[in-house]
C-alpha cells in the first residue's frame, strides 16, 4: 500500500521509500523515516501532485513519486 | 572581526532576520562556480554575517547544501546562528543535528514564537538547550520581538564562553529523527489539541479540486479588470487628458513666439515621447500591486502546486512558475529566480520562455492601442495577449523538451508555507517605488530617447526636412517590407519597433514623437483593428529588450542570447502573419 | 533666439549621456528595470543602492 491509496485527510505510518535516490534522501531529510506519521492532505485537480503532511508541515509530491511511499497499516 | 554563518530552513525567516541585523550593509554576489547567491553582510564592525542558502540538509545533493558544506568546512565561521521555526521544530531540528559535527558554537534561534503560541505550543528551552548542546534565544522576528536581546547578544559574545558539548553520530536520518521526537517530547508541550489553522481553511477552497482552476483564474481575472476597467485605465485617460489638452495647449501658448523648430522639439519630441509613456503609470502601478499581494501573501506556492501537473507538459516543474510569474512584471528579475531552479538544463528552458510572459514595459503599448481600436474590451484583448503568450510558452516548451532539453524530470518537493496577511505599509511602500522608477525610466531613457527620434525624424543630410524624407523615414523604410504580411507596414512602424529593443515602452514613445500630434487619432488612420493586433502580438513576442539579453548572456553564455533572439524574432513575424490573415477573416 | 540654443545644447547633452549611461548599463546586464520583485536576486542590493 502507497500513500496515494489513502483517502483525504487519512493518516498511516511510513513502512520504506523507493525510487529515485536524490528524491528519497530528500525526502527522508524530511523526516519521511520509517514508523512516521503521514497524512494526506489535499491534492490538485486532476489528482496530481499531491499534499502530504509530514512531522507537522505541508509539502507537494508528485503522484508517480509518492507511489514509491509504502505504508503501513492506517491508525 | 568575527563571523557568523547564518543557516536555516527555506521559509523560517532567515533572510527578515539577516536584513534586520545587517540593514543595508549588505553585499549580494555569488559563490564561486554555481548560481547560487551570496550574501554578506556587517552588523556593526565587530561583526560579519554570512547569509547561507536556505537548506533543509547537507547531504541531498543540491549546489546549495554543497555551498553550505563547503563553508562550514572552510572553518571561515566563529559561531553559527542556526535560525528554525519554533513552530515546526521536529523537521527543523534534523539540520541542526547535521551541522553540530562541524564542532563550531551554535546559537540556536527559535523564531515565529507567535506562530508557535497560536497553535498552543509550549517550549522549555533550557532543556532544549542542555540537550542539543547550544545557546537557544527566541525570537518573533515578523513581529519585531526579541531582535534587540539577540543583537546585544551577539555584540556581547558572551554566549561562547559557555561551554556546551554534545556530539551527534547518528547512522541514518532515521536515528536522528528518533532522538529529536525524544527530546522534543520532553521539551515541547502542546495545549490545544489540532485546531484547524486559517491556513487550512483557505486552502479547502484554493486547493479544492474543483475550486482551484477556477479560482485560481477568477483571481487572476479579478487582478485584469482592476487595472483595466476599475482603476488604472480610467486614471491613465486623466492624465492623457491632462497631457493633451491642458499642458500642450499651454505650452502652445508660451512658445508661440520661439522658433518653430525650438516648439516643436519640445511639444512634438519631449512632451509627446515621454508624456505618450508617462501617462499609463496607474496602470502600471494597478498591476504591479495585485501580483505582488498575492506573492505576499503565500498563493503564488499554492499556484505553482496547481500549475505543476500543466508546467510539466512544458518540460518544467511547478516550481518554474515563480520565475515565469515574477517575468511578468520584468523578464530580467525573471531569469535571474531562474537560479533557485535545480538543473541547469531547468534554468535554461526557464530562461528561453520567460520572455514569453508579457512584461510590465509592453503594458502601455497594448492599454493604447486597446483603447483606441477595441474599446469597452481593453481588458479581453490585453488578457488574450498574456494568455498567446502563455500558451506559446507551452507549446514551446513541449517542442524544446522533445528537442534540445531532453532530460530526465528533476525531483519535485515544495513545502506549502502558511498564508499570511500582507503588510500593507510594505505593499505600498513596494509599489510606489516602482512607480518611482518607471517615472524615473520615462525622464531619462524614454526623454533621451525621444530627443534622438525627433532629431532623427527632422533631418536629413540636407538638414531640417519634412518627416517623410528625414533619416528615420529612409531607414524604416529599408526594413518596414518585412512587416507587409503583418499588416502594418510604414517606416513609422519599423522605426518604433527597432527603438523598443532599447525597451519596450519606447516603442509608444517613438511613435508619439513620429506621428505627433493626438497619437489616438494618428494610429486610426495608420491601422486597422486586424492589423493594430497583430501589431500588439509582434509587440508580445518579439525580441526583448537590450537588458534582458545582456542577462541572458551573463548567465547562459552568448548561445543562448543569441538563440532567444533569433528564435523570437522568427516566432513574432509567424505568429503575427498568422493572427493578421485570421484577424482579416474575422473582423 | 540664444535661450532657445541655449536650451537646446543642454537638452541635446542631457539626452546623450543619459542615452550613453543607459547603453552602458544595458550592455552590461546590470539590473535595470522598473520591477523589483523580492525573488529578484538583485532585490536588496537595489534597495541599498537607492
Amino acid at each position: 500500500m502507497s500513500i496515494t491509496d489513502l483517502k483525504l485527510g487519512e493518516k498511516a505510518y511510513i513502512d520504506s521509500i523507493s525510487g529515485d535516490s536524490k528524491l528519497m534522501k530528500r525526502l527522508m531529510a524530511l523526516g519521511c523515516t520509517e514508523g512516521t506519521e503521514v497524512c494526506l492532505k489535499n491534492c490538485a485537480p486532476f489528482g496530481d501532485p499531491l499534499v502530504i503532511n509530514l512531522r507537522g508541515c505541508d509539502f507537494c509530491i508528485r503522484k508517480k513519486d509518492a507511489k514509491n511511499i509504502s505504508i503501513k497499516d492506517n491508525l | 572581526m568575527k563571523t557568523a554563518a547564518l543557516i536555516g530552513n527555506p521559509n523560517v525567516g532567515k533572510t527578515s532576520l539577516f536584513n534586520s541585523l545587517t540593514g543595508s550593509n549588505q553585499y549580494v554576489g555569488n559563490w564561486a562556480g554555481v548560481t547560487v547567491e551570496k550574501k554578506e553582510g556587517f552588523m556593526n564592525e565587530d561583526l560579519k554575517i554570512v547569509d547561507l542558502p536556505g537548506i533543509y540538509a547537507m547531504d541531498t545533493f543540491s549546489s546549495e547544501e554543497k555551498v553550505a558544506k563547503e563553508f562550514l568546512a572552510s572553518g571561515e565561521a566563529d559561531f553559527i546562528i542556526n535560525i528554525v521555526d519554533a513552530s515546526n521544530l521536529e523537521r527543523n531540528l534534523y539540520l541542526t543535528t547535521q551541522i553540530k559535527e562541524y564542532n563550531t558554537p551554535i546559537l540556536l534561534v527559535l523564531n515565529m514564537m507567535d506562530v508557535a503560541a497560536a497553535k498552543g505550543l509550549e517550549i522549555d528551552t533550557e532543556l532544549l538547550s542542555r540537550k542539543l548542546g547550544v545557546t537557544v534565544v527566541t525570537i518573533s522576528a515578523s513581529k519585531g520581538k526579541g531582535l534587540d536581546e539577540l543583537k546585544s547578544l551577539l555584540d556581547r559574545g558572551d554566549f561562547l564562553r559557555v561551554p556546551i558539548e554534545n556530539d551527534f553520530q547518528f547512522q541514518d536520518e532515521r536515528e536522528a529523527y528518533d532522538y529529536i521526537s525524544g527530546i522534543l517530547s520532553a521539551a515541547v508541550k502542546k495545549k490545544d489539541e489540532h485546531k484547524r489553522t486559517n491556513t487550512e481553511k483557505i486552502d479547502k477552497v484554493a486547493l479544492n479540486k474543483f475550486l482551484a482552476y477556477p479560482l485560481f483564474f477568477l483571481i487572476l481575472w479579478l487582478i485584469f479588470e482592476l487595472t483595466f476597467s476599475w482603476v488604472g485605465q480610467p486614471l491613465a485617460g486623466y492624465l492623457s487628458y491632462l497631457v493633451d489638452d491642458v499642458l500642450v495647449p499651454a505650452l502652445g501658448s508660451l512658445l508661440s513666439s520661439s522658433s518653430p523648430w525650438f516648439s516643436s522639439l519640445i511639444i512634438d519630441g519631449i512632451i509627446g515621447g515621454v508624456g505618450s509613456v508617462i501617462v499609463f503609470l496607474p496602470v502600471i502601478m494597478t498591476l504591479f500591486l495585485g501580483i505582488s499581494f498575492l506573492e505576499d501573501c503565500g498563493y503564488m506556492a499554492r499556484a505553482a502546486f496547481i500549475m505543476d501537473k500543466a508546467m510539466r507538459k512544458m518540460g518544467l516543474s511547478g516550481k518554474a512558475f515563480i520565475p515565469m510569474i515574477v517575468g511578468f512584471g520584468c523578464s530580467v528579475p525573471g531569469i535571474m529566480t531562474a537560479r533557485t531552479l535545480e538543473s541547469e538544463k531547468d534554468r535554461k528552458l526557464t530562461a528561453l520562455l520567460v520572455p514569453l510572459m508579457s512584461c510590465n514595459a509592453r503594458l502601455p503599448v497594448y492599454a493604447l492601442f486597446a483603447s483606441v481600436f477595441f474599446p469597452g474590451r481593453e481588458s479581453a484583448v490585453v488578457f488574450s495577449l498574456y494568455l498567446l503568450g502563455i500558451l506559446l510558452a507551452f507549446l514551446l516548451g513541449m517542442l524544446f523538451k522533445r528537442t534540445i532539453f531532453k532530460k530526465d524530470e528533476e525531483p519535485f518537493i515544495i513545502e506549502l508555507p502558511e498564508y499570511k496577511a500582507p503588510e500593507l505599509k510594505n505593499l505600498m511602500n513596494h509599489t510606489w517605488d516602482k512607480g518611482k522608477d518607471f517615472l524615473k525610466k520615462a525622464g531619462t531613457l524614454i526623454f533621451s530617447v525621444s530627443v534622438v527620434v525627433w532629431l532623427l525624424s527632422n533631418f536629413n543630410f540636407g538638414g531640417m526636412t519634412d518627416i517623410n524624407n528625414s533619416i528615420l523615414a529612409s531607414l524604416g523604410g529599408f526594413v518596414s517590407p518585412v512587416f507587409a504580411p503583418l499588416g502594418f507596414a510604414s517606416w513609422q512602424n519599423a522605426v518604433s519597433l527597432i527603438t523598443g529593443l532599447m525597451a519596450k515602452e519606447v516603442v509608444l514613445g517613438t511613435m508619439g514623437v513620429i506621428y505627433g500630434g493626438s497619437l489616438a487619432a494618428a494610429l486610426q488612420s495608420q491601422f486597422t483593428p486586424a492589423s493594430a493586433y497583430s501589431f500588439l502580438v509582434f509587440v508580445l513576442l518579439y525580441t526583448p529588450c537590450v537588458s534582458v539579453i545582456a542577462t541572458m548572456k551573463k548567465e547562459f553564455g552568448s548561445w543562448l542570447a543569441a538563440f532567444s533572439v533569433t528564435y523570437q524574432l522568427v516566432l513574432a513575424w509567424i505568429v503575427s502573419a498568422l493572427v493578421y490573415r485570421i484577424a482579416l477573416l474575422v473582423m | 533666439m540664444y535661450i532657445e540654443i541655449i536650451a537646446t545644447v543642454i537638452i541635446f547633452s542631457l539626452a546623450a549621456v543619459i542615452f550613453y549611461k543607459n547603453v552602458k548599463r544595458k550592455a552590461s546586464g546590470k539590473c535595470d528595470c522598473s520591477s523589483c520583485s523580492s525573488h529578484c536576486p538583485y532585490y536588496k542590493e537595489k534597495k541599498e543602492d537607492k
